[in-house]
Order: structure tokens, then C-alpha cells, then sequence
């Protein structure tokens, strides 16, 4: 008879506490991380202390100088060590990052990155596609040029993708758009097919 | 409650089981559904002495110990730079090189694209006169060898019959230059023919350096024969090169001028300029004359079977019509032409051989030479060559009588830079090799262990050598008779110049460092000569210098260029090639003599023996490619036969000998005899048995290795060294089978329901060009005016759509072998393809139509037809495929799930699933080495198990046409990019582009009368239009 009694209360009185403490804290924790989870404030130490803040702010350095291919292919291409060099040949050769830049560079090695965006690889994103279209870099990956340490402000998940794409640019003066569409209201939207980003 | 054992109650499902169940042979599986031991209650003294709870507890407390260390959860690993990018390289874009083949002897241009500093695809460069943009199978598969794991690493000694230990290339050298310089006894060095006049000139100072060198070369195939009739029919020159854009009537003899013949690639391109839809009066006819089904027969708007034995006849009976009873002659002398035919009439030749069909034959050929005559002076015979010489001087008189040698190109001439080397040699070579008089022999990139025929005894010569070494990129037949093996640079890894015509030098240039430790062939040559006189050995560079330094020398003088030799020589490796104009001979005429020097002496007619006709592999040639899967795996253009080959014989024949498909036979000739399956080919002559070389390979790696049979057993040994009828074979069932697998149907004539479906489903819309000009709407008026339920979607913007020239497809399968390349296909196996499983995303499909012994064939591509109301879209239950807004059906292969649902609805059966990855199976996952992923194009996703995957209209190259567009401020324009399949196609019969551009050419070809769909009434709006074949028949 005890043994009823038990598993009465464990059922009736136990088990649903426990499955709703389950439950809010796992949607609590689920909703709460997604910036996490996506990537957003991921700013992690790089091999070269390098300060976007100080080249593409304060110098004023176009990105396209070092993000070379940006307008021509679908990678904007981190730049080689070289580019790096074209200026730190002279430019500020005291100082220990410069050392540690010229290091590699003189080794023949390459410098290995940590990555901040990253999209899976069934996505084929195209930069030229954008940036061709007028879409400025900040747009998607933040105000760049105030970062001290790359910081990552975009969640790069297909809905935000998509919500731009509905939302619409406005048309610079350029005759033609690739995939996109241009609208009643003379803005371009991006494409919508499967096609556009997956093959 | 405690249950009562019940009594069971057996059922059975036929008597034999009831046997099984009740009688003596009492199966313990039947009545007991587990096996033996496992209903028993479990040990427990053989359990272990952990406990549920602790088992449990230990589980959570890893478990959570594993969650602590994810920390870094959007750690995205590193992005790793160029220190300095080389400066032809641009991350995300391909770089494209000029290059030269070296598949075969034809020496095609070649247009390499590279990604990243990696080659990724080969096309046919279009710069190069030749072949313009176009290239072969093997051309489009051979990047495959460049990342194969077979190929050898480094050198190594050979012991019994197997790779033994490596060795150093010091070892390597030591001992050879040391052989070279110590024994006096004769060496041979042994290659396929020399195109590459830098080779010649190493070749020529390597016998200098080494005067007890000789030099020896074959061929499996050449134009020996052709050569040597011309020889008898003008006393001089070479056979010239054809005009075929002006060519208004091809009679084929035995010739595949649109398969195999020559340089394929040119003459079904001058073809097909000739065929079309803007000037159907202007069609050129093409009758083809020939024992087996070639894709020139196939094709052809007249075929006639025709016995090889019979050719020389036939040939002699149309030069009698022709200029006795048509007085047609360009040479002039009647009355002695006839007097030297005198019974070898068309008439006297049809009631000799044809008794049964006299009328119908006679009523043939006289059209045949009504055509000629007709068409004299724009037309051509050519006879194939493997005839023999005597029929290729009657060809020759014939072309004369009709003036065709006006068709003879006069400004352009083929060049044999090192001739080949004639039977009588090999014989005294393979004798003195028996006679150890040879010290070593050297197989410079050659295999003739492979390919020679059996009958010179070769291999069993070589034993007697003392030093036998061989260069190859990976293991052969040959080097695993010798003692080394010293790997050679690939194609794409490899400095090199071609000539095969007058004033056309082409140059290749390696696109990669060497990935083994290879060396370039001409270089270890070079090499080994200057260590005999104790200077530095080999060097990557001194084969590209001494290149340098000849061009500078030998042929820059002869260009009269206004530019130095530096900008010259870059211009010459950007273009590919350099061309100048060069005097040719004229052609002169004809040797009246020589017709009556082929006339047969004996007036006895022939007899027809059972036959053999060898002929090169479609896509194989002669087997130097046998280890690559793509190859293997494309399916045969006439048979669809895959990863074997086969004995082709009539249904006649096969019926006569009781034979069905697959049956394994042991053919006999005088030279020995082989096995091999029986394959029953519509449409062959009887009494003729074609089988393809190439196949068969004993040591070629673990793809080509064992698959299909080696024939060259039965090649006899003649002047020129080959020789490729044999007559006076004898057939023999061996009472076993060797299932054949083809991609379409065995039986695609015999099944009453199957019969014609292709007609009765109007898949194959075709007329004759004389009804077509009767009635214009011949094709109009079959097409489908179907209605829908739903609203049409307005298609603003791009509209992407295709159209296929059936006038002009030839059924060759190069825009398979293309489209493979391009969208990382893989290759599924002999097993796989047996079950449907192919996964090729286009295929060319092959329907027969009327008598099976003499068939209308007609061949389509099919592809996935972007169809706007696709049957595929509705069903699939993750909307993996859908509808984009250019018209183009999508495939996110991420949302697919495996359902096949799609692949189920599609009404042409063209969506593939990946049953498997396949890559861990063929070859015991071969290609599951990580050095093909470098071969993979990247705008591509590599497909895995578990997703269907089908043509995309090559939506990679589609985007990347736009973003550049875009970039260059314009939308796309017609021709700023095609498919993979419309660039590899050598006829051009595939067209692709924006249908919403009116000025494009595809909407005016989807628009055209002659344009149909395929199973349109199904109201599925495909974008593929498909133009109706017109035959160019005299007979209507």
C-alpha cells in the first residue's frame, strides 16, 4: 500500500514541477544565449594585436585596400602579409606588433587569423553581389572602424539574411542588379530563390 | 496472472515450407524465430560488477564534464592568408592556362582553369585552330590523373612482377647512366609517336650522346594505311587536310568522321556548320557504308551495311557508275577505266553478293552515286583507317573522277615529325632481344607490353633484357615486366610543344608544381646524357630552357615576327599556340595506274568470312587512361555499355550461333584468342564481330585494373605493324555469362510494349527535309497546347532557358563527360550502375526505330528540363527544390531528406539520389582520398549520402555571369558564359541563354517551327526545347 502512495506523489506532485522547471529554464536559456549561440559579441584575441579602430578609423584606410577582392569575387579575402607590409616596411617598425608582423612575414608564414564569420558550407555568399549593389561593409559586420578588437555584430543566420533582402536597399545609380529585383518603390531587393545562395 | 503456455499454430505458405515445418528437415529458425542461445535467460554470474546505478551516475558525470569544456561554442577556427599572394592569383576567381594534350597523338589545344593555384578543369582551348574550344573525353577526364593516389611517388625497382623498394632518383640515374656507359650492347628506347618537336630534337641528342640507342615508336591507331594509299595514288605527299565547312556530301567507309576518325573534333564541327535550321536547302547529306554501328552511322541520313570485305568492290562499282554509265570523269580516260573494271559494275557487285535484294541494293548504291554525282566537286569519300591501302587508293581515284580534290585544303598540311616504326623492325628488334643482344630497353612513357601486339612475343623478349626501365606516371603492364619504374610528370605538371600540322606549334606549360617527386621525361633524357659527361644532373628547369632555347632557335626564325623573342614566347604560352602560314605542295594528280594496280587479280568473288574488326575504345582510345573512373563509368555512345567491353555481332548472327547478350565467347584467330562477353548490336552486318581495345588492363591501378577484356591477342602482326580486320575468325560459346551493363535497355526493341515509345509518346519528333519543305507546320502542329488550373507566373528579369539541336547532336557524350567534371559527379561502380544508380546528370539517350537489323537511331540528351509547373517542386515534403524567378529549378541540397519523391514524379527520370556516397565503395574507396578534394570545383557542393541532386542549368556559372555584369555595370549579355555542356559540346548543338532577351538566340530558337518539347501534354512546361532532326534523305 505504501508503494502507492509513493508513486502517487511522484507522479502527480514531482514529476510536473520538475518538467516546468525543465522547460523555462531551458527556453530561458535558449532565447537568452542566442546572441551567443549566433556569435554576436565574439571577439577573440588575434595572433597580431591589430586595431581596425586605428587603420580604417582613425587613418582613414579605405577597406578595399586591404580587402582586395571584395568588388570582384565572392570572397573579400583577408590580406596577405604583404599588403601589411607595403606600409610597416617603414611605417612604425619599433613597435612589438610590427616585430612580431615582420616576423612572420619574413618566415614565409602565413598568419593564422582567428575567424569571426563564418557561414556553413552550403551557403554560398557572394561580397561582390553586395558591395556592388552599394551595400556599405558596416551594414552587416558593424562599425568596423570603431573597433579596437574585431567584434562580431552580426548573427548571420538565414532569417537575418532574408529580412534585409524583403526590406530592401536604396538603388544606387547603377543600371543593373544581379539577382536582385528592382521594386515599384525603385529600391532593390535581394533574391528570394533557394538558388540565390544555395547550389 | 500467470499465462498458460498456449499450443502455437503454424502457418505455411506453400508445400515446401510445410516440409521445412513438419517434416524430417525440421529448421530450428522456422519454429524458433531466435537464434540458438539468445531466448535463454541471461548468466549472471558472467555479468560485470558495476551496477545500473553506478553505470548511470558515471554516464551523467562524463557527460557533464564534456559540456564544461565546450566553452569556445562560436570559436570559428582560423582564416589563414597568403603571406604574399602570387600575383596571378585571385582568391574566389579563376585563373585560366593555355596548355597542349597529350592524351593522344592529335595534340588538341587545351584551356586550363585553375582555382587557387589548382586545376580544376580542362576544356579545349579556343584559340587553337584545330580543335577550337573543344576537347575529347579523355581531354575533360585526364585532370583526374593529376590527383590520383595511384600514381607513383618516387622511383622503385620492380621485383617479381610487383613494386618492390623505392629508390632515389640518384640511384636511378647512377645505375643507368652507368649501364649507358659500360655496355655496348644495344638499347632501345621505345615511345608512342613523337608530336612534340623539342622531344624529337632530346631524342636526336640522346642517340647522338649514346650512338648504340635506337629509337622505336608505335602507335595502336594511326592513319598508316591511309598514308600508304596515298602514296600508291599521287607518288608523294601526305593526305591532305578536308575542307569540311564546304562540304555538301560526306560517304563515310567504315569511317566514324564523327566519333573516332582522325581529328573528330574538326570534322563534326565543319559538319555541323553544315546542318544549320537557318538554311535547311543548305543541309549537307552524310551516308555512311559500314559493317558495325559507329556514331557516324548512328547519324547518318543514309546508312547501307556493307561487309569490310566487300568495300574494295563496292568502291570499284561506284567508280564504274559513276564514269561509265554516268560518264562523270575528272581525270578523263573512259574507255580505259572500264576496260580495267570490266565486271565489277554496280549490277555484276549486287548479284555477286546481294542475290536476295538485288533490286533494293542496286536502287541503294545508285542513289549513293546519284549523290555523288551530283554533288561532285563539293563532296568527299573517305574511307576509314583501318580499311586497307588498296581501298584508300580506289577512295582516292574515286575523289579524283569527282573532282573532290577541290575539297583538299591547300594552305594547310599534316606533318609527321618521327615516323613510325614499320613491322619488319619490331621483328628483328624482338629477335635480338631473344637473342640477348639488347642491354637494356627504356619505355619512354609508352606501354607496349600492353598495347604491341601478343604475336611479336614482346613481353616474353623483355626477360632476356638485362635492364629494362620504364617512365610512367603510374604502374603499367610494361613497368612491371622491367626492372624500374620512374614516375613522369602529368600533363598539367609538364613543360611540352606539339606540331601535327603545317605551321600550327602549340605549347603546353605546367599549371602545378609537381606534386610527387616526378620528373619531366624529355629532362631525365637530357639528364642522364649530361651525367655520362660528369656535369649536373637533372633540374626542373632544363627542360623548360632547352624549350626556350629551341623555339628561340628552330621555329621564332621562321616566324618573321616584328616583336623580339621574349614577347613572342610569352604570347605563344598565353595563346597556346602560334600559327603562320606555310606553302603547301599542290596535290597534283592522280596516277591513272593506280586503279588498276587495286584491281583483285582473282575474278573469284569473296568469300565472307566470320570477321573481326578492332577498333579504338570511344572514350578509352587505347588504354592509357583505363584507371580513371570517369571514363570507365561514361556510357558507351552506340551501346551504352558501361566498364567493359564486348563482342558486337548482328541479331542475326547471334541467332545463327544461338548467342544471347552477355554470353561469355572465346574468340579465335590465327594469332591466339580471347574471351570475351557477347553484346547483340542493331543495325551490325553479319558475319562481323567489332570489339573495342583499351580494357583489360592487368597493372594499370585499382580502378582500371581487370575490367573489361584485352584483345589485343588478336592483333596480327603486318605492315605498318597493325593492322585491325582479321578475317577467318571462329566464335565459341564458353557456356558461362559476364552480365554486361549498359544505361539503357538490353532489350530496347524486343519488348512489344517498349516498341517504338519513343514515337508513340512523341519523345522523337523527326521528318526528312523533303517533307519539312512540304509541309512546314510538320513539327507545329504536334506540339501541345496545354491549360492549367493556376495562374502563369510573370517571369520579369532573366528567363533561363535551353535549346538542343538534334540536327546537330552526334550522341558523343562529351557534355557528360564535361558536366562530370564541372559538378563533382561521382563514379558509382559496374554494380551500381546496374541498379539504375548513375549519376551522371545528363545522358544521352538512345532510341531505335524500325527494322532492328538496319535501325533509324536517334539520340537526345536528357537532362533536368527547369520545367516552370514541375512535377518534382509539389511533392517534396521539406521544400528542398523549388521554383526560382528566373525560371530555373533550385536543389538546397541541406533541406533534402532522402524522400525520392521528386525523383519519383519526374517524367524524365532525371533527379539521381545518392543511395550512398559511393566514393567509400569503388575501389574500396578510392576516391575517398583527400587528394581528389583538390580536383573538386568549389562553387559546387559536394554531394553526400542521403540527397538527390540533378542538373542546375549550371547555376554556378549563371551567377558568377551576373555578379560580373554587375560589377562591369550591364546586365548579361548573350554569350558571356555557357554550361558545361554547351562548352564542351563540339557541334554546338547545345544553346543556352536568357529567353526573355529577345535578341538572344534562344528565344528565337524556342519560338522556331521546328522546336518541340519532350512529353509536353503532361503540362509540366519544360525550359528545354528540343529541334526536330530533319534527315537530309533522298528517299523520302
Amino acid at each position: 500500500m505504501t508503494n502507492h502512495a509513493k508513486l502517487d506523489r511522484v507522479i502527480k506532485i514531482q514529476l510536473p514541477i520538475f518538467l516546468l522547471a525543465a522547460i523555462i529554464a531551458g527556453t530561458v536559456t535558449y532565447f537568452g544565449i542566442a546572441p551567443i549561440r549566433r556569435g554576436i559579441g565574439y571577439s577573440p584575441e588575434q595572433p597580431i594585436p591589430f586595431s581596425h579602430q586605428l587603420h580604417a578609423g582613425k587613418m582613414q584606410t579605405d577597406c578595399r585596400y586591404c580587402h582586395i577582392e571584395v568588388e570582384r569575387s565572392r570572397h573579400a579575402t583577408i590580406p596577405a602579409a604583404e599588403i601589411c607590409m607595403n606600409c610597416h616596411r617603414i611605417a612604425r617598425t619599433d613597435r612589438p606588433a610590427i616585430k612580431l608582423l615582420t616576423d612572420y612575414f619574413n618566415r614565409g608564414e602565413s598568419i593564422p587569423w582567428k575567424r569571426l564569420h563564418r557561414l556553413p558550407d552550403f551557403v554560398y555568399f557572394s561580397h561582390g553581389a553586395h558591395v556592388n549593389n552599394g551595400i556599405d561593409c558596416s551594414r552587416c559586420h558593424g562599425p568596423v572602424f570603431e573597433m579596437e578588437r574585431l567584434e562580431r555584430q552580426a548573427p548571420l543566420t538565414m532569417g537575418w539574411c532574408l529580412d534585409c533582402h524583403r526590406q530592401g536597399v536604396e538603388a544606387i545609380n547603377h543600371p543593373a542588379a544581379a539577382e536582385a529585383t528592382v521594386g515599384e518603390d525603385g529600391k532593390i531587393y535581394g533574391p528570394e530563390s533557394c538558388g540565390a545562395c544555395h547550389r | 496472472m500467470s499465462r498458460e503456455k498456449e499450443q502455437p499454430i503454424y502457418y505455411w505458405r506453400g508445400l515446401s515450407e510445410y516440409e521445412q515445418v513438419n517434416g524430417d528437415a525440421h529448421s530450428g529458425v522456422r519454429t524458433d524465430e531466435f537464434a540458438l542461445g539468445e531466448a535463454e535467460a541471461p548468466d549472471l554470474t558472467q555479468l560485470t560488477s558495476t551496477t545500473r546505478r553506478q553505470f548511470l551516475g558515471l554516464m551523467a558525470a562524463s557527460g557533464a564534464f564534456a559540456a564544461t569544456a565546450c566553452t569556445a561554442y562560436p570559436d570559428q577556427g582560423e582564416i589563414v592568408a597568403y603571406n604574399k599572394r602570387p600575383e596571378e592569383i585571385f582568391p574566389g576567381e579563376p585563373t585560366y592556362y593555355a596548355s597542349t594534350c597529350s592524351a593522344c597523338d592529335r595534340a588538341c589545344g587545351l584551356l586550363i582553369k585553375t582555382r587557387e593555384g589548382r586545376p580544376i578543369k580542362i576544356d579545349g582551348n579556343p584559340d587553337h585552330p584545330i580543335n577550337r574550344g573543344k576537347i575529347c573525353a579523355r581531354g575533360h577526364a585526364q585532370i583526374l590523373g593529376l590527383y590520383e593516389p595511384d600514381r607513383l611517388k618516387q622511383p622503385f625497382r620492380i621485383e617479381n612482377g610487383k613494386l618492390g623498394t623505392a629508390a632515389t632518383w640518384e640511384e636511378v640515374d647512377g645505375t643507368i647512366v652507368g649501364a649507358l656507359g659500360n655496355n655496348k650492347k644495344k638499347v632501345a628506347l621505345i615511345s608512342n609517336r613523337i608530336v612534340s618537336p623539342t622531344a624529337k630534337a632530346v631524342i636526336e641528342q640522346f642517340l647522338r650522346a649514346f650512338p648504340q640507342v635506337t629509337h622505336y615508336a608505335y602507335e595502336q591507331f594511326h592513319d598508316g594505311l591511309r598514308e600508304q594509299g596515298w602514296k600508291q595514288s599521287y607518288g608523294r605527299g601526305r593526305y591532305p587536310l578536308l575542307d569540311w565547312g564546304a562540304i555538301d556530301l560526306v560517304v563515310a567507309l567504315e569511317a566514324d568522321v564523327l566519333g573516332t576518325e582522325g581529328d573528330f573534333l574538326e570534322s563534326a564541327r565543319g559538319l555541323a556548320a553544315g546542318r544549320t535550321i537557318d538554311a535547311i536547302k543548305k543541309f549537307n547529306r552524310l551516308v555512311a557504308v559500314e559493317g558495325a554501328m559507329s556514331l557516324t552511322g548512328m547519324h547518318a541520313d543514309t546508312r547501307v551495311r556493307l561487309h569490310p570485305s566487300l568495300q574494295l568492290e563496292f568502291v570499284l562499282a561506284l567508280i564504274h557508275d559513276v564514269t561509265v554509265t554516268r560518264h562523270i570523269n575528272g581525270i578523263g580516260g573512259t574507255p580505259e577505266i572500264a576496260a580495267v573494271l570490266k565486271g565489277y559494275d554496280l549490277k555484276s557487285f549486287c548479284n555477286r553478293y546481294f542475290s536476295n535484294t538485288v533490286d533494293t541494293q542496286i536502287g541503294r548504291f545508285r542513289r549513293v552515286v546519284g549523290d555523288l554525282v551530283t554533288h561532285r566537286g563539293r563532296g568527299i569519300v573517305l574511307a576509314g583507317s583501318r580499311l586497307p591501302a588498296p581501298i584508300h587508293v580506289a577512295v582516292n581515284f574515286l575523289n579524283a573522277v569527282l573532282r573532290n580534290d577541290e575539297r583538299y585544303l591547300t594552305n594547310r598540311q599534316t606533318t609527321e615529325l618521327v615516323a613510325l616504326t614499320e613491322a619488319s623492325a619490331w621483328i628483328r628488334l624482338i629477335k635480338e632481344m631473344n637473342d640477348s643482344k639488347v642491354g637494356m630497353v627504356i619505355h619512354f612513357d609508352s606501354n607496349p607490353v600492353y598495347q604491341l601486339p601478343a604475336a611479336l612475343g614482346y613481353r616474353d623478349a623483355l626477360k632476356k633484357t638485362d635492364l629494362v626501365v620504364t617512365l610512367a606516371e603510374s604502374v603499367n603492364e610494361s613497368a612491371m615486366a622491367g626492372n624500374w619504374v620512374l614516375p613522369i610528370h602529368h600533363l598539367l605538371e609538364s613543360w611540352g610543344d606539339a606540331q601535327v600540322r603545317s605551321g600550327i606549334y602549340s605549347l603546353a606549360q605546367p599549371v602545378v608544381a609537381p606534386l610527387q617527386n616526378s620528373r619531366q621525361k624529355e629532362g631525365v633524357l637530357l639528364a642522364w646524357g649530361e651525367l655520362a659527361n660528369g656535369r649536373p644532373g637533372y633540374s626542373e628547369e632544363r627542360y623548360r630552357d632547352y624549350l626556350k632555347a629551341y623555339w628561340r632557335q628552330t621555329l621564332y626564325p621562321l616566324f618573321a615576327a616584328i616583336t623580339d623573342f621574349d614577347l613572342f614566347w610569352q604570347t605563344a604560352l598565353h595563346d597556346g599556340v602560334a600559327v603562320r602560314d606555310v606553302p603547301v605542295e599542290p596535290v597534283g594528280s592522280v596516277r591513272v595506274a593506280s586503279l588498276k594496280e587495286v584491281v583483285p587479280t582473282s575474278t573469284q568473288p569473296v568469300q565472307i568470312k566470320p570477321t573481326l574488326l578492332l577498333r579504338e575504345g570511344h572514350y578509352l582510345r587505347d588504354g592509357r587512361l583505363a584507371n580513371n573512373g570517369w571514363l570507365q563509368e561514361l556510357p558507351h555512345p552506340v551501346s551504352k555499355v558501361t566498364w567493359d567491353n564486348y563482342a558486337a555481332m548482328s541479331i542475326a548472327t547471334a541467332k545463327q550461333l544461338g548467342i544471347k547478350n552477355g554470353d561469355q565467347l572465346v574468340i579465335t584467330s590465327m594469332t591466339g584468342d580471347v574471351e570475351i562477353p557477347a553484346f547483340i548490336q542493331p543495325g551490325m552486318i553479319d558475319e562481323l564481330v567489332e570489339i573495342e581495345l583499351g580494357r583489360g588492363r592487368t597493372s594499370a591501378g585499382r580502378i582500371g585494373e581487370g575490367v573489361g577484356t584485352d584483345a589485343k591477342l588478336l592483333l596480327p602482326i603486318t605492315q605498318p605493324l597493325m593492322e585491325w580486320i582479321v578475317e577467318g575468325i571462329t566464335i565459341k560459346k564458353t557456356g558461362r555469362s559476364h552480365p554486361l551493363v549498359s544505361t539503357q535497355e538490353h532489350h530496347a526493341i524486343d519488348q512489344h510494349v517498349d516498341h517504338d515509345i519513343h514515337l508513340k509518346r512523341q519523345i522523337i519528333r523527326e521528318g526528312t527535309i523533303l517533307s519539312y519543305l512540304q509541309h512546314p507546320d510538320l513539327i507545329a502542329k504536334t506540339r501541345h497546347d496545354t491549360a492549367g488550373l493556376y495562374r502563369d507566373y510573370d517571369y520579369q528579369g532573366y528567363k533561363w532557358a535551353m535549346a538542343i539541336d538534334l540536327n546537330r547532336c552526334t550522341g558523343c557524350g562529351l557534355c557528360t563527360a564535361a558536366c562530370n567534371v564541372e559538378n563533382n559527379i561521382p563514379v558509382v561502380g559496374k554494380d551500381q550502375v546496374d541498379r539504375n544508380r548513375e549519376m551522371a546528370w545528363i545522358r544521352i539517350d538512345r532510341y531505335y526505330a524500325g527494322n532492328p537489323e538496319e535501325p533509324t537511331v536517334s539520340t537526345q540528351p536528357m537532362l533536368c528540363q527547369h520545367c516552370d509547373n514541375a512535377p518534382c517542386e509539389v511533392v517534396c515534403p521539406t521544400a528542398a527544390t523549388t521554383h526560382s524567378a528566373e525560371g530555373l529549378n533550385d536543389m538546397a541540397y541541406n533541406r533534402c531528406v532522402g524522400t525520392r519523391y521528386c525523383s519519383n514524379n519526374c517524367p524524365y527520370k532525371v533527379r539521381r539520389f545518392n543511395f550512398f556516397d559511393f566514393r567509400d565503395r569503388v575501389g574500396d574507396g578510392y576516391y575517398l582520398n583527400k587528394s581528389f578534394r583538390l580536383l573538386n570545383n568549389p562553387e559546387v557542393t559536394v554531394r553526400s549520402r542521403g540527397v538527390i541532386e540533378k542538373c542546375t542549368f549550371c547555376v554556378q556559372r549563371i551567377t558568377a555571369a551576373k555578379h560580373h555584369a554587375q560589377a562591369g555595370g550591364r546586365d548579361v549579355r548573350d554569350g558571356d558564359f555557357q554550361t558545361a555542356c554547351q562548352q564542351a559540346c563540339p557541334t554546338e548543338a547545345i544553346t543556352f541563354g536568357n529567353a526573355n532577351d529577345p535578341r538572344s538566340r534562344i528565344a528565337k530558337l524556342r519560338k522556331h517551327r521546328l522546336g518541340y518539347a519532350v512529353l509536353e501534354d503532361l503540362h509540366v512546361k519544360p525550359n528545354v526545347t528540343y529541334i526536330a532532326k530533319l534527315r537530309n534523305r533522298s528517299d523520302v
